[in-house]
């Protein structure tokens, strides 16, 4: 008889204990969306035309380097290139790291650019694999293409930052398409405050649905396929409500591996990219923020909030699968490397509320929501709780999360304003609803699953299909679409 | 005017408010769930804690549908004056014209004005953009008239930033008029309304407004350097006169190189008689940009026994600065000093180095021919790169 009480009231304790998680991160979410809006009100301040043409003129906008590391990409390899060649800035060069591909991704590149074997020498001592050869273009075309033996997305980035002399380099995807004026934004913040920025991103967005045309994201529209619906919804509520929000804190974790900048001698000096984690962006960005912050050095890592990089998603959920389970040991890695940080007030916002964020919520929290389902069913099963309290409980989460997606729609209308036609942004908000219902808790049982191999160890990156962008082009009827800006 | 001395106590009173107010939507938040707890759910559900739960359910459910409805709502009104201006934009535009052209349009467009006040501001602002000389001053006239010129100097005094900046960018349309407030704006706390007033001013053409403005953008960030360097381009030789001679004598460092970026990105050749003291300046950050202003002031004997010495500077950005100038002036002379800089430890002087020389013809690439087969990999791997450029006749663009 004792243990049965003991057992009731440890459930007790149990389910309140996991009430009690879901309130406080459903209000630290709240918290942090409704930051990221003031904050974008205030500091949100898109470039005007003049403004852009006279940055587009001038020789003081500092030299990039986009980086871009390729494996197996034949597909789309030629149009990424062209893209970033294209992209509107007057100033930058692009270095494709050809990471030991086993398609004809150099080959199409060498061919594509007329590139030679050229005897540029790397000015940067970062260790990678080694680099079998150089290529530059015979054509006035500002395009270096590093081939090495195959070592993985960071080892690859490391090689292009050697090759690199630029004081800016974007670390970008060779998958992703860039917004054209996508540098301009994102250099903005370092031409604002040169001595202290040391990093910057931007909003990644969803292409799928939308039509591409030589490598340029040219009608906006939202994905027909639900997966890619979804993660639409998923990307504008991460991008426009937390990292906004931890921007405006200096604590922003991650800039995403899809597109960032960094000062090229800062990373040169933390170390370059961690090779050993599938969650190099989010690594390199906390150890920056470490480093920094110990030496008590003034520093911002900031977030663009415009939408600088478009991202192919998966539409397969095998795929998805693989990819947030990827993500999930990511952070797993990077928590784990840096955990002396956790509550550690020399670190300030960082160690006392970024870092224990991180672990509580976004590491351990599909675990716990994961344990709160399965308590409710036992629950329920053996009669401890009632149905409508169950039920209740399933309601007020579910319409928490419907909120946070829809203020970040909300957001995404008042700012950025990129779905201009009312069938998308209906189209949105439904699948804001709908996303709740049964996408999220598959997505968290594949991130608990994540969890679980990070803290086992397992490494890897699994393959990610793609399509390329020019055979996904929807048919688009005359008048329905609009021209993106 | 907004304009406060102190921009990091502003920043932080900023970044105060916006903490503060994200703290009060999450108590109104809280305070909206206790009261339809207390004021109806407590009433019909007796348990505190699922009362609560309901009440916070309701409050969700109130909150989306707000959300909804401003969403919505933003979308339907922005459409509505869309429909709006397509019906009346056209007449209010052809009256205002044929007011422009010197037609009495006054008793039609105070008639407009007393229906469709919000419309003709916009088609007024729409003409604006488009002209300027004796046009804008009729057009001024309106704007004088209707009370237009008030409410935007009016907007200009606002607390709110957007409002500034709106009203900045209305009050540069309206020419003379409005210049003595662009004038104030330059001090205003928002970069964007100082930018807006910036370019009105430079467009005048007065020498007095054009030296406020250059004074102003050398003590501002690299962004407002770059905007306002482009709007100042066409006033370069105005400046020459008198504002740059100030500006290269002042004692901060920092508004000394200022000035010289901007010198350089206007690329104009010109005569600096304060060069070769900033060649010797204190700072090697000036140092090292006052040498890459001599392709465009040339070279005077003096000048070029400075980038000798300059060759052999602490600075490596110095060092590498004097190397590339000496590249682009084919600077013969420099070529023993060079082979000497070529030899150096550190990446940016040697490969500069490198480049220079191979623009010194048969000698210099003699020099990168006797490099490539030096033990200092550094130098050799330079060496070798610089030959290649010069072999495949190709600018040494991308990284340098």
């Amino acid at each position: 008889m004792d243990w049965l009480l003991l057992f009731y009231r440890s459930f007790a304790y149990l389910m309140h204990g996991i009430i009690f998680y879901v309130a406080t991160i459903n209000l630290i979410y709240f918290l942090m969306i409704a930051l990221g809006y003031l904050a974008l009100s205030r500091y949100h301040a898109r470039l005007t035309p003049e403004e852009r043409d006279a940055i587009l003129k001038s020789p003081l906008a500092p030299e990039v380097a986009v980086v871009a590391p390729a494996y197996n990409e034949a597909l789309t390899v030629r149009e990424s290139v062209r893209g970033m060649l294209k992209l509107n800035y007057p100033n930058h060069h692009v270095i494709v790291v050809n990471d030991g591909s086993k398609d004809d991704t150099l080959k199409i590149l060498i061919e594509e650019f007329r590139l030679y074997k050229s005897s540029r020498a790397p000015s940067g001592n970062l260790p990678h694999k080694p680099v079998r050869a150089i290529y530059e273009s015979r054509d006035p075309i500002r395009l270096i293409v590093v081939d090495k033996v195959n070592g993985g997305k960071a080892d690859s980035l490391n090689a292009g930052l050697n090759v690199a002399r630029a004081p800016l380099v974007a670390a970008v995807d060779s998958d992703s398409l860039l917004d054209p004026d996508s540098l301009l934004h994102v250099v903005k913040p370092f031409l604002e405050d040169p001595e202290n920025v040391i990093a910057c991103g931007g909003i990644i967005r969803v292409v799928n649905g939308c039509e591409v045309r030589h490598s340029r994201v040219k009608t906006i529209s939202t994905a027909s396929s639900i997966l890619a619906l979804f993660q639409t919804i998923e990307y504008l509520r991460a991008f426009l409500g937390g990292r906004v929000a931890l921007s405006f804190l200096n604590s922003l974790l991650i800039i995403s591996g899809a597109f960032g900048v960094f000062r090229r001698d800062v990373v040169m000096a933390a170390g370059g990219f961690a090779v050993k984690t599938v969650g190099e962006d989010m690594e390199l960005v906390v150890r920056l923020h470490k480093q920094y912050r110990t030496r008590k050095m003034p520093y911002k890592i900031l977030y663009a909030s415009e939408p600088l990089c478009w991202t192919e998603v998966p539409e397969s959920a095998k795929i998805l699968h693989r990819q947030r389970n990827r993500w999930q040991r990511g952070t797993v890695e990077s928590i784990s490397l840096h955990r002396r940080m956790m509550f550690n007030p020399k670190f300030g916002i960082l160690g006392m509320f970024a870092i224990p964020y991180f672990t509580a919520f976004e590491m351990f929290g599909p675990a716990v929501e994961c344990l709160g389902y399965a308590l409710t069913l036992i629950g329920l099963a053996v009669g401890i709780i009632a149905p409508e309290v169950a039920i209740l409980f399933f309601v007020v989460s579910v319409l928490f999360g419907i909120l946070l997606s829809m203020s970040a729609i909300v957001l995404e209308e008042f700012t950025t304003r990129r779905y201009p036609l009312v069938r998308d942004v209906v189209w949105l908000f439904t699948a804001a609803v709908a996303e709740n219902l049964g996408f999220r808790q598959m997505l968290t049982w594949w991130r608990t699953q994540g969890l679980i191999d990070g803290l086992k160890g397992k490494t890897g990156w699994g393959a990610m299909e793609r399509r390329g962008f020019q055979q996904k082009t929807p048919p688009v009827p005359p008048g329905e679409r609009v021209l993106a800006p | 005017m907004n304009a406060r001395p102190d921009p990091h106590a502003r920043e932080r009173r900023a970044r105060l408010v916006i903490y503060l107010k994200t703290l009060s939507v999450l108590l109104s938040y809280i305070g909206l769930t206790w009261l339809i707890h207390r004021a109806y759910m407590h009433k019909h559900v007796p348990d505190v804690e699922l009362s609560l739960a309901l009440s916070f359910t309701v409050q969700q459910i109130l909150a989306i549908f707000t959300l909804l409805g401003i969403s919505f709502a933003t979308k339907f009104l922005r459409y509505c004056r869309a429909q709006r201006a397509a019906v009346f934009h056209p007449h209010i535009r052809e009256r205002l014209i044929l007011h422009l052209n010197g037609a009495d349009e006054w008793t039609i467009l105070r008639r407009i004005r007393k229906n469709h006040r919000r419309e003709l501001e916009e088609c007024l602002v729409e003409i604006l953009v488009s002209i300027n000389g004796a046009g804008t001053e009729r057009l001024s006239e309106v704007a004088q008239e209707f009370g237009l010129l008030r409410k935007w100097q009016e907007q200009l005094h606002s607390r709110n930033a957007q409002r500034r900046r709106k009203a900045v960018s209305r009050l540069c349309l309206l020419g003379p008029v409005a210049q003595q407030e662009l004038l104030k704006a330059l001090q205003d706390a928002d970069s964007l309304v100082k930018v807006e007033a910036a370019r009105a001013l430079t467009r005048s053409g007065n020498e007095q407004m054009l030296a406020a403005v250059f004074q102003m953008t050398l003590a501002e960030n690299r962004l407002m350097r770059a905007i306002l360097t482009e709007a100042l381009r066409p006033h370069a030789r105005q400046l020459y006169r008198s504002a740059v001679p100030a500006a290269l004598r002042l004692p901060q460092a920092k508004r000394v190189l200022a000035a010289l970026e901007m010198l350089r990105a206007w690329g104009k050749s010109a005569v600096i008689p304060e060069l070769p003291a900033l060649l010797a300046h204190d700072d090697a950050t000036v140092r090292a940009a006052a040498l890459r202003l001599v392709p465009q002031a040339g070279v005077t004997p003096e000048i070029e026994e400075q980038i000798w010495l300059a060759l052999e500077d602490a600075d490596a950005e110095v060092r590498a600065a004097a190397a590339e100038v000496c590249g682009k002036l084919k600077l013969s002379s420099a070529l023993l000093l060079l082979e000497h800089t070529l030899e150096g430890e550190v990446h940016g002087p040697v490969l500069a180095s490198a480049y220079a020389l191979a623009e010194l013809g048969a000698g210099g690439c003699q020099a990168l021919e006797n490099a490539v087969l030096s033990s200092n990999p550094l130098q050799a791997a330079a060496a070798l790169e610089a030959l290649e450029h010069v072999k495949l006749n190709r600018a040494a663009t991308v990284g340098m």
